[in-house]
């Protein structure tokens, strides 16, 4: 009994020297008493839709960066918290993996959670929606066209033979598999399509690079029977062609894709002077035992 | 209260307007439905009580929310789209051999092939500018219009200035030597 008050007291002291530790060092790396606020100023782009007659402004607000996040999406945060309510953007995951918080930041499409705030204190930062895209409020794009482009492509496994949905699996060798690196990836922010001008300039016609991305994506998956049938649905003027390289897509997206490669992959498969990338024989839906 | 009777009422319970973004827009037929007054009714009787203290004004919520671009891809099937995208491609590389050839050859025959190889490109590059930048029904018809007269006004005059002049490589190495 002895003994286990003794072990417990001893656990006790090493508890409190252990938090003291804490202390020390959570006060050395952070001396808040002398600390020069750093303000930082945010000029971002406002509209009310419910405000009949008003024109869009840009409206500015100051957030000190010492008792801030280091990225962009932490000060919108933080502004939406302590300063003004009303302020509306999209946002979810916080890093990177959900594609909600894609807005232009000091002129670059990008997602507020990736992009770390500029410690220059004598620049704004300046905050758009995605640009050429219908705003519903504030930050907010509708990116309901972006997904209607989406759907069209038809994303998702299509196959000739008539097999049960969760019966058999299909097997994909390990290099099929490496093909849908860099494509799998994407998470539709619509970063890459909204810095495309002639996204810009077509979008009612022209699928853009994310939509074409996801569509190679499928293309050349090696269990998908549909290549052909997908590559056909492009044969227009606007779908793919409207694509010039310029490559906006590849600098802009958040996720280091290259959007543009894909495109011209699919230009190389419609020209008919490239074949399709063997699909291997393991794509064979394995037989249940 | 049936779902009919709530979008043509022009009010909702804050229920139905939580309900999935693609309802909400598959409901009207783009902007002018939402925003014409005359379809903002009250609809009144002992069937909508319950929901009578949560409703809000429609117009106020369904605005901006609507695409007014409907999504057109894919178009009309077009076989010849992708074949002329090859056939752009074959001409800006055989570029790379035409114009240093007709320079180095100074033949008449390669200065008629330069002049025409040159015209072409230069034609489909303006036009697939025309494509991207001039919308419309008619100003595309008259825009690709100025541009076919144009370029072929172009190749006429190159063939005259090869027929009754130097020729176009002579030409551009007078040009290189000034």
């Amino acid at each position: 009994m002895a003994l286990i008050s003794r072990a417990s007291s001893l656990f006790q002291s090493n508890l409190r020297v252990l938090e003291t530790a804490v202390r020390l060092a959570g006060t050395q790396a952070v001396p808040q008493e002398n600390k020069q606020p750093r303000l930082k100023k945010f000029a971002i782009y406002r509209w009310d839709p419910e405000q009949p007659g008003q024109k869009p402004y840009l409206k500015e607000y100051e957030v000190d960066l010492n008792d801030c996040g280091m990225m962009v999406l932490d000060a919108l945060v933080k502004i939406k918290n302590e300063q003004d309510s009303t302020l509306a953007f999209r946002r979810s995951c916080r890093e990177g993996i959900c594609g909600s918080c894609s807005m232009n930041i000091n002129g670059t499409n990008t997602l507020a959670c990736l992009c770390k705030i500029d410690d220059n204190l004598s620049k704004k930062t300046k905050i758009y929606p995605l640009p050429h895209m219908f705003v519903v409020k504030d930050l907010i794009p509708d990116l309901s066209n972006f997904y209607a482009q989406y759907k069209s492509i038809e994303p998702y496994l299509k196959r000739k033979d008539t097999i049960k949905a969760g019966e058999q699996q299909f097997f994909q060798s390990e290099a099929d598999r490496a093909k849908l690196d860099g494509l799998y990836e994407c998470i539709l922010c619509a970063c890459c399509s909204t810095s495309c001008p002639s996204y810009w300039w077509n979008s009612d016609k022209y699928l853009g690079p994310a939509v074409l991305l996801q569509s190679y994506r499928w293309i050349i998956d090696s269990r998908d029977e549909f290549a052909k049938e997908r590559l056909d649905k492009f044969r227009d003027e606007f779908s793919v062609y409207r694509c010039h390289t310029i490559m906006n897509c590849t600098t802009v997206c958040p996720k280091g894709l290259n959007p543009g490669q894909a495109i011209a992959e699919i230009k190389k498969l419609m020209s008919g002077l490239w074949k399709e990338p063997s699909k291997n024989s393991s794509t064979v839906p394995a037989k249940s035992a | 209260m049936s779902s009919v009777n709530l979008l043509r009422g022009g009010f909702r319970s804050i229920n139905s307007i939580l309900r999935p973004y693609s309802t909400v827009q598959s409901s009207f037929n783009g902007r002018n439905a939402t925003l014409a007054k005359k379809n903002i009714l009250f609809v009144s009787g002992q069937q909508n009580q319950i929901a009578q203290q949560s409703r809000v004004p429609l117009n106020q919520y369904i605005r901006a929310v609507a695409s007014v671009h409907p999504h057109r891809s894919p178009l009309e099937h077009d076989e010849k789209a992708g074949l002329h995208w090859s056939i752009e491609r074959y001409l800006a590389v055989g570029l790379l051999a035409i114009i240093p050839g007709s320079i180095l050859l100074e033949t008449s025959v390669t200065d008629y092939l330069l002049a025409a190889a040159l015209v072409v490109h230069a034609n489909w590059g303006c036009r697939s500018i025309i494509v991207d930048y001039i919308h419309g029904k008619q100003l595309p018809k008259i825009a690709l219009a100025v541009l076919y007269s144009a370029s072929f006004l172009a190749f006429v005059g190159l063939c005259y200035f090869n027929y009754s002049d130097v020729g176009l490589s002579k030409a551009i190495k007078k040009i290189w030597s000034l």
